[in-house]
């Protein structure tokens, strides 16, 4: 089965894509690929239905459940880094990087990635970079990719190609690789050719790495038009990253409102990466001015 | 001429030198198909490189890469690497000798010159030839790229000089995919073809009628010179279209065989077979210099590409030289440094200001063109300096009283003698060479007195009034000038500068590698010897030599305990040290203000005078750590020292064992426990006694026998009794047996062997014991009869073991009680007012410290016949910048090299090292250089600046963490020392300035400051690539601290109650003392003028309208000014009087808002600059409100 499109309507952000190509086809249920993409994308979208009719189904419920509750020890008993799918493995890796432990999610994606199986694997490579990106070790993210595509080379299809771009270009925008040249052509041309939520704050991001104080503006308030604010839910799930990017693009311009967007954004997801990092900055500078408040 | 030569080989015929770009080595190629390379600086041969048949002729090193490249008389061309020394491959091509070889600066390309008529241009990396250059008719002698243009020059036996365009040989190499693949191989493998039509000849330049030995190009402007076996020199020009001939130098009296250009003077230096190296002045072709070899013909001379160095390769061997030294002359007086810039122009430096002065003469026209002063004196009381010229002449010139440019001096006397030194407010002494005389002159040169020295001198130097240093080959003499007589001498040889501590007491004689240290009256206190060049020195407050070699400042102590203190990337000479600061002078004669660290050799110092309060100071105020600091201290027998910088607890389990304290020894092998730690630790208890230490050892590492033993040992039955009792819970028979033995248990030791199945030796221990009961028993267990046993013939019942002859176990060998050491007690608070803050800086000023040494103190006489650059030895370097990495490491813990890793290698400014999360060092950086210790007000500057170089892109699937991306300042990086974090430019300081200046105009003066303190927050924070950006900055927090305190002081006054008239009107007139722009000090000039002519103070309103109608000539304003000062004029009183005098020197001090009148005590603020009363030091400043006033720091760094 060719799942280019899903994956490619997928890994772009259009998830109302994704439903409505499955929705076409006949007991997607029965493909764990096709399972994997639609309740991922209905996670997203906050349409999620439980389906434990099948093996990926009942760890997708745990998935879920974690998701509100933090609390792993489910679907760490139900998913066995020996014998279960590579997508329950994606899912368990998933878990336990949201959670900060980085060299277990490092651990079971490399369990997985290890294996003969290639349903769900580049879909790990995905993962295991970001997460080696996470724990600040991108040699690790890139020979993770390079030696897959070099394993691989005769067999990377169209969909498997696009994941592996996609990964890259998380390699190079967290090395500040190829910012002004390639990686700034993939962020653009993605978001003209699809512009959903995802690709237009993937170029953001671009833009903001390059100091393009102006280009960062326009999509800002792209994103900030009706157009983008009536896709309620993707907007809801991605409102957190825009506001991060809105406080860096404010330092940028020397604005005084960062601190709104700074109390902002630790209401909307006090656990993002940004909030957890400036919190742990203030704690920092506390100590500092104790310490020299003593001299 | 003399030379000032710093290296000489002596070997067969050299014909080519070649100087390492970065090392002290030199290449030299030899006729005898050697080449050798030398350590010039170390006179080392480190390496021959045997490969070339013939002749060697040509060499080059590469301008980066580890290789060179040779050539000669065997037709080929070599590549060397340095590496391995080894000859990496040979390109050959050429049809007969090849004379010169040169590397590309930039491209991959050797240029090859030779006698088969052409030149040659080849790819070192792909090893091909790449062009082929006909058109000589004659041997090719010499070709070279242009230093930066795609030119080449080559000069032949055909009598020319060609220049060729080569920019299309540039095109076709150079832009691969402008070309097809073809095309490419055709031009690689194709000679003909690659070679013709991309390098074309230009210029043929003829004049010369013999044929050119050798033509360079200038390094800078469109000139060639060229040399020739007619024996002339010739000067060419060429433009973009045409180049002639402008000059010709003679005077070589044969083949002129190699010329150049002076890499930075305007001169031209010619070799030739007249053994003669001449100077030629380049504008007006004149001969400067010569000098000549009796023997030997000289070949080639080179320049180095980054010292102002030169090589020159004759018939037997090299020589390295310098043209002339590079040491400016100066010389202190009290709180001055008078000196001699490279103009020749002489200028005075403010040690107390920091300011130089504009040059006060212009020295240009004495002594000879082109050769530098050897030393000054300065003459306070006549205001006038003696120059000595180094020719055996001396010039005296006045100086006229206020610096105003290069002038030429009004009056000099110039006059034969050498060495011209004041001794006197109107005597000075010069040598007479010829006569081996001293004499004593007068001001107007007339000789007073005249002593015979038996033995010549190299340099006098002042030693105070009427005494003199004298310097000979072998000892330095004390010399009173007045009686004629030696005070004193000591053995130093070659001594070439001196330096006098402040005190007088001691002084430090430098010689090339040694200084020796001497008291007043020349005893010898320690001479000690440096392997690199010792440059210059200066002595500190508290008599430390501080000394700078041709890499290093160094210190010294007065017991020869040394160290480095910093690296020098170029040569500087000391002048003065002060506190944290050594002032210096470079090369180009400027003034460059270094700050150290000196806690290292304070610690020192106070470690080996014994001040131990001062020690505990300085372990505990400063971050005085490291392996050096512990050996130092361990080595020099203060291991207790040591132990208070140490936390790991190995290190400090040893220490503590060195110096027997048990306590902390026990404490650390606790964490530590390991057998060895616990082994070692027993070791020393045993030693001391501390039995129950002992004990406690054996009873954690279950040393069961050994404590059995220790029982014994000590008396304490009862303990041993349970040895045995534990030995048999254990069932452990041979300790059972051992305790029994100790314990004297002979039924217990019968009954063990016994169980353990020996009933003979049971029935021996029972028999032998008499215990025949027991004896019986065993007997019957092994079913035999007495009869059955065979006893030896002598045995006598006996009680083997001696009973203690100690009452009760010892427990402890008595030892004297230890008194504890003065660390010990402070450690454990039993020293009563001790205090270990910072004693407030003693501020001595230099007037103070010299008041007392006269006007002739020191005079620092320069001869710099060795000087050279620093090169990069220092790996013993104490290298502060690697504990900001230690902080980094501590605050952002990377597995790998990540990009923030790579911001602080790059940089260590303040804002770099927010942006990199490492704020402690930050702070530590901002504390050092700008005595800030507030950093509340900071905080959203820091986070900012972190922030603002980060980007958070959401991951896939979205509710991971989001990734990370750096926000670097430039995308345009070509290598990695360029990749730094992305920092807000001078536009947010412009902004924030003009967001205060608006907030003045509209009076709201509480937002204006607090705009002006936002851009000196900002400016704090920055990180700046260009100069203008940082001048900018730096005027604007000039500007924002005065507007901010004029401010403060407008908004003081209107906080007043309306009686307070005096203080009201005293602010008003403050106001206006506030450096604003002229629009804005108007609004401060009518404050004070309306509010003095309300409270009638006319004279006063009379002032400041006279001074708002200096700025507003028209207008409103100006009209109601002129009413106020014809009124305030025609009455002419004030009814109050204030403390203000417009027409007095005077600034404000920014806490008390009083004047601080020249000359009474003040401090300022090392961030702002404020002025405060010396009562408001150490408080905060009020301006930004972060640092402390009055506190040592070395300067804000903005620039990266």
């Amino acid at each position: 089965m060719d799942y280019f499109t899903i994956k490619q309507s997928y890994y772009a952000g259009d998830y109302p894509q994704v439903l409505k190509e499955i929705e076409g086809i006949e007991n997607p249920e029965n493909d764990d690929t096709l399972s994997f993409y639609k309740l991922k994308s209905q996670l997203v979208l906050n349409k999620y239905t439980e389906d434990e009719s099948s093996l990926l189904g009942a760890t997708f419920a745990l998935y879920s459940d974690f998701l509100t509750s933090r609390d792993i020890k489910k679907l760490e008993n139900s998913v066995s880094v020996e014998t279960s799918g590579l997508y329950e493995l994606n899912l368990l890796a998933c878990a336990q990087a949201i959670l900060g432990d980085y060299e277990e999610s490092l651990a079971t994606c490399f369990k997985g990635i290890e294996r003969d199986d290639s349903i769900g694997n580049v879909e790990l490579i995905l993962l295991a970079v970001q997460v080696a990106l996470l724990n600040d070790q991108p040699s690790m993210a890139s020979s993770a990719l390079e030696n897959y595509v070099s394993a691989n080379q005769d067999a990377i299809t169209s969909d498997v190609e696009l994941i592996i771009n996609l990964a890259e270009a998380y390699i190079k925008f967290y090395t500040t690789k190829d910012v002004a040249s390639s990686n700034f052509y993939y962020f653009e041309e993605l978001a003209q050719t699809f512009p959903t939520w995802k690709t237009q704050l993937g170029l953001l991001n671009s833009h903001l790495q390059q100091r393009n104080i102006e280009e960062a503006e326009d999509i800002v308030r792209l994103l900030e038009s009706d157009f983008y604010c009536a896709q309620a839910d993707i907007c809801a799930s991605y409102k957190e990253h825009l506001l991060a990017n809105k406080i860096t693009l404010s330092i940028m311009q020397g604005k005084d409102n960062t601190n709104e967007l700074r109390a902002e954004l630790a209401k909307v997801n006090p656990k993002h990466t940004f909030v957890k990092s400036n919190d742990a900055l203030n704690a920092k500078f506390n100590d500092l001015v104790i310490k020299y408040s003593s001299n | 001429m003399k030379m000032l030569t710093k290296f000489e080989s002596k070997s067969s015929r050299a014909k080519g030198i070649a100087f390492h770009p970065s090392r002290p080595w030199v290449l030299v190629a030899l006729f005898s198909s050697t080449i050798q390379l030398w350590d010039y600086r170390m006179g080392t041969l480190l390496h021959r490189f045997e490969d070339h048949e013939g002749p060697v002729r040509g060499l080059d090193f590469h301008p980066t890469q580890p290789i060179f490249v040779s050539a000669g008389d065997d037709y080929t061309i070599k590549v060397w690497s340095l590496e391995t020394n080894k000859c990496l491959y040979t390109l050959q091509g050429h049809l007969d000798y090849v004379r010169t070889v040169f590397f590309h600066h930039e491209l991959p390309w050797i240029i090859s010159a030779s006698d088969d008529q052409t030149i040659r241009i080849w790819n070192w990396q792909n090893r091909k030839e790449i062009a082929c250059l006909t058109g000589h008719n004659h041997f090719v002698m010499c070709a070279q790229f242009h230093p930066n243009e795609d030119l080449v020059v080559s000069a032949s036996l055909d009598e020319s000089v060609r220049v060729w365009d080569i920019s299309g040989l540039r095109k076709k190499h150079s832009a691969p995919g402008t070309t097809s693949m073809e095309d490419q191989i055709a031009a690689q493998n194709n000679l003909l073809d690659g070679g013709f039509g991309d390098c074309v000849v230009k210029f043929i330049l003829e004049g010369h009628t013999r044929g050119v030995n050798w033509a360079s190009f200038h390094p800078t402007l469109p000139l060639i010179v060229s040399g020739s076996d007619d024996r002339q020199v010739k000067l060419w020009r060429m433009s973009q279209t045409k180049a002639w001939e402008v000059d010709t130098c003679r005077g070589h009296t044969n083949n002129v065989d190699c010329v150049i250009f002076h890499p930075h003077q305007n001169l031209i230096i010619s070799v030739g077979e007249d053994k003669t190296l001449r100077i030629w002045d380049l504008d007006k072709r004149v001969p400067v210099k010569q000098f000549k070899r009796e023997h030997d013909r000289f070949w080639l001379i080179a320049a180095h590409p980054n010292i102002n160095l030169f090589g020159a390769a004759h018939d037997t061997g090299i020589m390295v030289f310098k043209l002339d030294r590079e040491r400016p002359c100066s010389f202190i007086h009290q709180n001055q440094l008078i000196f001699i810039n490279k103009e020749k122009q002489l200028q005075i430096f403010d040690y107390h200001k920091r300011v130089t002065s504009l040059p006060y003469v212009s020295l240009k026209k004495i002594g000879l063109a082109w050769n530098a002063f050897r030393s000054i004196s300065y003459n306070p009381s006549q205001h006038s300096v003696l120059v000595n010229l180094g020719n055996d002449k001396f010039a005296l010139a006045l100086l006229p009283k206020q610096p105003t440019g290069a002038v030429e001096p009004t009056s000099v006397i110039q006059d034969t003698g050498s060495f011209a030194t004041f001794v006197a407010r109107n005597r000075f002494v010069t040598f007479n060479t010829g006569t081996n005389t001293l004499e004593v002159r007068t001001l107007d040169n007339k000789t007073t007195k005249s002593i015979h020295l038996e033995e010549p001198i190299k340099d006098i130097v002042s030693a105070g009034p009427g005494v003199v240093l004298l310097l000979k080959a072998k000892e330095v003499v004390l010399f009173d000038v007045q009686q004629g007589k030696k005070l004193g001498k000591i053995a130093a040889k070659n001594v070439k500068y001196v330096s006098w501590s402040l005190d007088g007491q001691h002084v430090a004689l430098m010689s090339k590698h040694t200084i020796t240290i001497a008291n007043k009256k020349l005893e010898l206190v320690n001479s000690m010897h440096e392997t690199i060049r010792i440059k210059s020195a200066a002595w500190d407050e508290s008599g430390v030599l501080i000394y700078s070699t041709l890499n290093h400042i160094r210190y010294s102590l007065l017991n020869g305990e040394r160290g480095i203190i910093k690296t020098l990337e170029k040569t500087l000479y000391i002048t003065r040290v002060q506190g944290q600061l050594v002032y210096t002078l470079d090369r180009d004669g400027e003034v460059e203000i270094l700050t150290i660290d000196p806690t290292e050799y304070k610690f020192k110092k106070a470690l080996i005078n014994k001040n131990f309060p001062e020690v505990l100071r300085i372990i505990r105020n400063s971050n005085l750590v490291g392996q050096n600091i512990i050996s130092y201290l361990q080595k020099s027998g203060y291991p207790e020292i040591a132990l208070q910088f140490v936390q790991d607890p190995q290190t400090r389990f040893n220490l503590a064992l060195e110096y027997g304290n048990l306590e902390v020894a026990l404490e650390e092998a606790k964490k530590l426990n390991n057998s060895q730690t616990w082994d070692s630790l027993n070791e020393a208890a045993l030693s001391q006694g501390n039995i129950s230490l002992v004990e406690m050892i054996h009873q954690t590492q279950h040393s069961f026998d050994k404590l059995s033993f220790l029982y014994l040992l000590t008396g304490d039955r009862s303990k041993s009794s349970k040895m045995g009792a534990i030995a048999t819970n254990r069932n452990d028979v041979p300790s059972m047996i051992l305790n029994s033995i100790y314990n004297d248990a002979t039924e217990e030791r019968a009954n063990i062997f016994a169980e353990a199945g020996s009933l003979a030796l049971a029935y021996a221990v029972a028999k032998s014991n008499g215990d025949s009961a027991a004896a019986s028993s065993f007997l019957e267990q092994a079913e035999i009869t007495e009869e059955d046993v065979v006893l030896p013939d002598e045995i006598q019942p006996s009680n083997s073991v001696k009973a203690p002859s100690i009452a009760a176990p010892l427990d402890a060998w008595p030892l004297e009680k230890a008194e504890l050491s003065y660390f010990e007690k402070a450690v454990l608070g039993q020293i009563e007012d001790l205090t270990l803050d910072e004693p407030e800086r003693e501020e001595i000023s230099p007037e103070a410290v010299q008041a007392d040494e006269g006007d002739f103190f020191e005079t620092e006489v320069a001869e710099d016949l060795e000087g050279e650059d620093a090169w990069d030895l220092g790996d013993e370097d104490l290298n502060i910048d690697e504990e900001v990495q230690d902080d980094l490491a501590k605050e952002e813990v990377t597995t790998e090299e990540t990009e923030v890793s790579n911001w602080v290698k790059n940089s260590k400014l303040p804002a770099v090292l927010v942006a990199a999360g490492a704020f402690d060092a930050a702070a530590q950086a901002l504390g050092k250089q700008a005595g800030i210790i507030s950093f509340e007000p900071l905080r959203p500057y820091f986070i900012d600046r972190y922030e603002g170089c980060r980007t958070y892109m959401a991951a896939t699937p979205s509710e991971l963490p989001s990734i990370v991306g750096y926000i670097r300042s430039t995308d345009d990086i070509e290598n990695e020392k360029d990749i730094l974090p992305y920092i807000p430019g001078i536009d947010v300081i412009k902004s924030k300035m003009n967001e205060g200046f608006n907030y003045f105009k509209a009076n709201k003066l509480e937002l204006a400051i607090k705009s002006f303190k936002e851009a000196i927050y900002n400016i704090i924070l920055s990180a700046f690539d260009n100069d203008e950006d940082e001048e900018t900055a730096r005027k604007s927090l000039e500007k924002a601290r005065e507007y901010i305190l004029g401010l403060s002081i407008e908004l003081k006054r209107r906080s007043l109650a309306a009686e307070d008239i005096k203080r009201n009107l005293e602010l008003a007139a403050y106001f206006t003392k506030a450096k604003l722009i002229t629009a804005h000090r108007c609004n401060a000039l009518q404050v004070a003028m309306s509010q003095n002519f309300k409270h009638k103070n006319f004279v006063q309103a009379s002032y400041f309208a006279e001074e708002l109608l200096k700025s507003i000539k028209t207008g409103p304003r100006a009209d109601q000014a002129r009413k106020i000062k014809e009124r305030a004029d025609s009455i002419a009183s004030d009814a109050i009087q204030l403390d203000f005098d417009p027409y007095a020197e005077f600034d404000v001090c920014a806490s008390t808002y009083t004047p601080i009148y020249k000359d009474s005590p003040s401090v300022l603020d090392p961030l702002t600059g404020a002025k405060y009363h010396a009562s408001e030091k150490n408080k905060i400043d009020k301006i930004a409100g972060i640092s402390k006033i009055g506190a040592p720091a070395s300067g804000l760094r903005i620039h990266l």
